[in-house]
């Protein structure tokens, strides 16, 4: 058996313990170990990228019995969808932790143990195909997360962390509830397959279920009304975990979705197909509308993510082809742009420590580096042509104008917002004059700012330009998703 | 063929081992100098392992059935394993707290032998005037533990309100054991069948059997008979709180789940929908007064009366519409045994934390913990993490075996009750974390708590086992599922 993506799960694991061995005094060690792992993570996954190759069901299954009194099974696997999302995980966290040597001083040792922790946590969500599985690595990612919004947060972080964290844990209570329905109601199996190939369940008992597994998800995305926790969390948790909460977090959300809610429950999603779709384009104007009014850099970011996660639900909900594939790519977008946002944010805020957009005016002249740096990453949250925010945004208007006329055509406006509320931003924060003293003296970015940058503006541009081997590995398993959800 | 008095003489072996012990420890404690216990400690260590090792050669040489009144038999055992470990674990905790709290009776080795000697007793027959008479052994030991800080008012209020209450319960039960002699001519449950209840005394039996499960109400502190327990938890000594809500519990439980096969089928009382609304009410009180509460001490009862709820689902499905279902009795078996080994070690940690001079445990003592003792803080965070229920810890497992069976017996309302209770119960348990973690002290810091080798082996044998068996539980839930008892 090949235990390639065991090894993508765990290694993060084994490198946060191991850091738990160093002692707390060798930073530069500490600093290093967690980056050598993670790395090494991206780079293995690379190699599953390589091998993969499109067909309906999934590869790389691995399954071994775990808990053999209830039929529990440590079984994983991937198809073309889970694969971008790993890869995406593993992409963004040896940036975050790159990012982080500079700007986290404290605590090192737990930081980066929880950061890697996190790692494995989110990347097993991806990979596993028992519900019994999913929910031990699906729970597990709120405890590092936690401790990274409570210890290394910012002013309000204790109420941030708890909001958080009991939040998410009422939706995933009620979830396990309707896993257990469904393990009996699956002859006491925890395996996704039988899941799909046997579950037979009344109109109402499908209803029911959906809406604890859909209520868990809604509240990760975050679908409106589920997104209060959010900007609370955004704004309170350190610039690293920003990142991975807005990058990663959040599709685990739209991922459960895909997985798990449309395919188990397909009569109860006809259902409930309209209410999910006047959410989500309430959640599209309501983010974009509210961004526009905030003060505060990071706080507009995560209203704006209230907005694109609208989208990714929209093209999720028109299940066509075109739309489907599109909230696919839009997740890693988000994942790409927002990301990249939130270490801009971080950066300018390590300098100065402030994130009002009233404190700033002017920094092009000072900072022309980070002008440009910004700039790009703004045109791709805004969906300009070219970048990969257009492919995305695009495909998913495309494909759901023609099932849902009214609801894509109030979402459309949603790109003009983000295009007001970016746009002006940037206006106030880099152009005009130098009002503030402070600012004169603001240094332009380091090398090692431009090394976590970058990869993140190459990835723009090339899944604006030539999105070609992105659809190449999903296309198979996006048809494979629409098949199951209309049987 | 053994004889029904041989296997009597053997099978009370573990039970005697401990009164042998008992009157030894005591008797040596006269001869000890004052102030150096290590002798007692290792003497009643070497009680409770030998009768730990009698039982396990009863067990493995087949000693099983029902002499004259005692039931040995795999419930009986498993529930002497769960017992007895705790009672081992209890003596360290007991060595270095009351050497730092400077409290000097030998007698507290003696008295924790006698209570499990008792409690032995208790969970090993049906026989109302035996069990009694253990109840009494029991409950007569831990009321003076509890009130053994002589100078203590908060110790002397704890003692004399479980002394009161107490022997109030012991009377009722005693009343209700008279009237189902009354009605049914024999003082052995497992002997009464439907055919010895005369129609027209039925109701007599029927309020016996009241009288008994309101006796049982109160010792597990399940609502409306908890009222007690906070004070008393308050009261009484750190190691001996810990005691009473594990090994207490246990106990009680245990007896509980043996007492109910007759009682619930014989009487047309609705029992069972009784069970369902006391677990329904212990739940939720327990979970929401807890929020409220700046003690540790108080907290944990309060939880420990939750758990009382959780543990209850699990009776409620083992009794299911009023019928026994030998396949359920495992979930609150294992539910015990998981329960015991986290508080256990929580409290060991509480006990550690105490201060000389101040011995009230306020959440106040834990601000900032994580640096001076990163170890006991993260012990910590682990048991409170397990109290919630995440995984992986056997708290997740113990939870998800309660509400997987109560799902097979059609028990929804008590899972979805039971599921967003632990979810509030999030609540409070990160409240201690975000004290030790996030939070720092206003006050010059008390200095890391010194602890010595006693408490370090309980604190790592807990979280070893906490995960281990959270990650690894095939094992004892078979062992758990396995240990039904003789009807």
């Amino acid at each position: 058996m090949n235990h390639l993506l065991s090894i993508i799960i765990f290694l993060p694991l084994i490198g946060s313990l191991l850091l738990l061995l160093i002692p707390s005094k060798f930073i530069r060690g500490i600093r290093v170990t967690a980056f050598i792992f993670s790395l090494l993570n991206f780079v293995i996954s690379l190699k599953l990228y390589f091998l993969y190759s499109p067909s309906t069901g999934f590869a790389f299954v691995e399954s071994l019995p775990w808990i053999s009194a209830w039929n529990v099974n440590y079984k994983i696997g991937i198809d073309g969808i889970s694969l971008l999302l790993i890869l995406l995980t593993t992409f963004t966290t040896p940036l975050a932790i790159l990012f982080s040597f500079n700007s986290v001083t404290r605590r090192e040792k737990e930081y980066y143990f929880f950061l890697l922790f996190l790692e494995t946590a989110m990347v097993g969500t991806f990979a596993a195909l028992d519900l019994f599985l999913f929910y031990v690595f699906w729970e597990a990612m709120l405890i590092p997360m936690y401790f990274l919004i409570g210890i290394w947060g910012g002013q309000r972080k204790i109420y941030a962390a708890l909001k958080f964290f009991i939040y998410t844990m009422i939706g995933s209570v009620l979830m396990l509830a309707a896993i257990v329905i469904l393990y009996f109601q699956a002859g006491q199996s925890f395996d996704y397959s039988d899941w799909i190939q046997k579950l037979q369940l009344a109109p109402t008992l499908q209803l029911i279920l959906f809406s604890a597994f859909a209520l868990s998800f809604a509240i990760k995305v975050p679908l409106f009304p589920f997104h209060t926790w959010l900007p609370d969390a955004h704004v309170e948790a350190p610039t690293a975990g920003s990142v991975i909460l807005a990058g990663i977090l959040l599709k685990m959300g739209t991922y459960g979705f895909m997985r798990f809610a449309m395919p188990l429950f397909p009569q109860a999603l006809i259902q409930a197909q309209p209410v999910i779709v006047t959410l989500s384009v309430i959640g599209i104007v309501y983010g974009a509308l509210v961004s526009m009014v905030q003060p505060d850099l990071k706080k507009l970011v995560a209203y704006s993510s209230v907005s694109h996660l609208g989208f990714v639900m929209l093209g999720l909900m028109a299940l066509t082809p075109q739309a489907v594939e599109g909230a696919v790519y839009q997740m890693l977008n988000h994942g790409i742009s927002t990301g990249a946002l939130f270490l801009l944010v971080g950066m300018i805020y390590d300098r100065r420590h402030t994130r009002l957009i009233a404190d700033f005016g002017g920094l092009a002249k000072v900072m022309p580096l980070y002008t440009i740096f910004f700039l790009i990453v703004t045109l791709s949250s805004i969906g300009l042509p070219g970048t990969n925010g257009f492919v995305g945004e695009f495909l998913i208007l495309l494909g759901s104008f023609r099932m849902m006329p009214i609801a894509s055509g109030i979402a459309a406006s949603g790109v003009i917002l983000a295009a007001v509320y970016m746009l002006w931003m940037f206006q106030r924060v880099f152009w005009g004059p130098l009002t503030h003293e402070e600012n004169r003296s603001l240094k332009d970015l380091g090398l090692k700012e431009v090394c976590v940058l970058a990869p993140f503006i190459l990835m723009i541009f090339w899944m604006g330009l030539y999105p070609k081997p992105f659809f190449n590995k999903m296309g198979v398993s996006v048809s494979a998703f629409i098949e199951q959800v209309k049987r | 063929m053994m004889t029904s008095w041989s296997l009597f003489f053997f099978g009370s072996f573990p039970i005697l081992l401990l009164v042998g012990f008992a009157l030894l420890v005591m008797a040596a404690g006269l001869f000890t100098k004052k102030g150096s216990h290590l002798g007692l400690l290792l003497f009643s260590l070497l009680g409770i392992g030998l009768s730990f090792a009698v039982s396990l050669c009863l067990w493995k040489l087949k000693f099983v059935g029902s002499p004259n009144m005692l039931q040995l038999d795999p419930f009986a055992f498993y529930l002497y394993s769960i017992i007895l470990l705790i009672g081992f674990l209890t003596c360290l905790n007991h060595y270095e707290y009351f050497k730092k709290q400077k409290i000097d009776y030998p007698e507290i080795y003696s008295l924790t032998l006698f209570a499990l000697s008792g409690m032995l007793l208790m969970v090993s027959t049906t026989h109302l005037i035996l069990f009694f008479l253990a109840l009494e052994t029991m409950s007569l030991a831990i009321y003076v533990l509890v009130g053994i800080k002589r100078r203590d008012l908060r110790s002397n209020e704890g003692a004399m309100k479980y002394f009161i209450l107490g022997a109030l319960v012991a009377g009722v039960f005693l009343y209700g054991s008279a009237l189902i002699y009354g009605a049914t001519g024999t003082l052995d449950l497992s002997k009464i069948s439907l055919a010895l209840i005369p129609a027209e005394k039925i109701h007599l039996f029927e309020i016996g059997a009241l009288l008994i499960l309101v006796a049982f109400t109160f010792k597990i502190s399940a609502v409306p008979f908890h009222f007690w327990t906070p004070d008393v938890y308050e009261g009484a000594p750190v190691s001996v709180t810990g005691f009473m809500s594990t090994a207490v519990k246990a106990t009680a439980f245990g007896a509980f789940l043996r007492f109910l096969f007759p009682l619930i089928p014989f009487s047309s009382l609705p029992l069972f929908d009784l069970l369902q609304g006391l677990s329904i009410a212990t739940m939720i009180v327990g979970n929401l007064v807890a929020l409220y509460q700046t003690n540790i001490k108080r907290m944990l009862a309060y939880s420990s009366i939750a758990h009382a709820g959780y543990i209850l689902v699990g009776v409620s499905a083992t009794y299911a519409d009023g019928r026994f279902h030998p396949e359920s009795l495992g979930a609150p078996l294992f539910y015990l045994f998981a329960y015991a080994v986290i508080t256990v070690g929580a409290f060991a940690v509480a006990s550690a934390v105490a201060s000389e001079a101040d011995d009230n445990a306020e959440y106040s003592h834990y601000l900032g913990l994580a640096s001076r003792s990163p170890k006991m803080a993260a012990a910590m965070t682990i048991f409170m993490l397990a109290l919630t229920g995440i995984p992986p810890t056997v708290g997740f497992a113990g939870k998800f075996f309660i509400f997987r069976e109560a799902i097979q017996q059609g028990l929804y309302g008590l899972v979805i009750v039971g599921v967003l209770m632990s979810a509030v119960s999030a609540y409070y348990y990160l409240r201690v974390i975000v004290n030790m973690y996030f939070g720092k002290s206003a006050q010059p810091a008390p200095g890391s708590p010194v602890i010595k080798w006693a408490l370090a082996g309980v604190i790592l044998f807990c979280v070893v086992s906490t995960l281990y068996m959270g990650i690894a539980p095939s094992r004892y839930l078979q062992m758990s599922s396995l240990s039904g008892f003789s009807k």
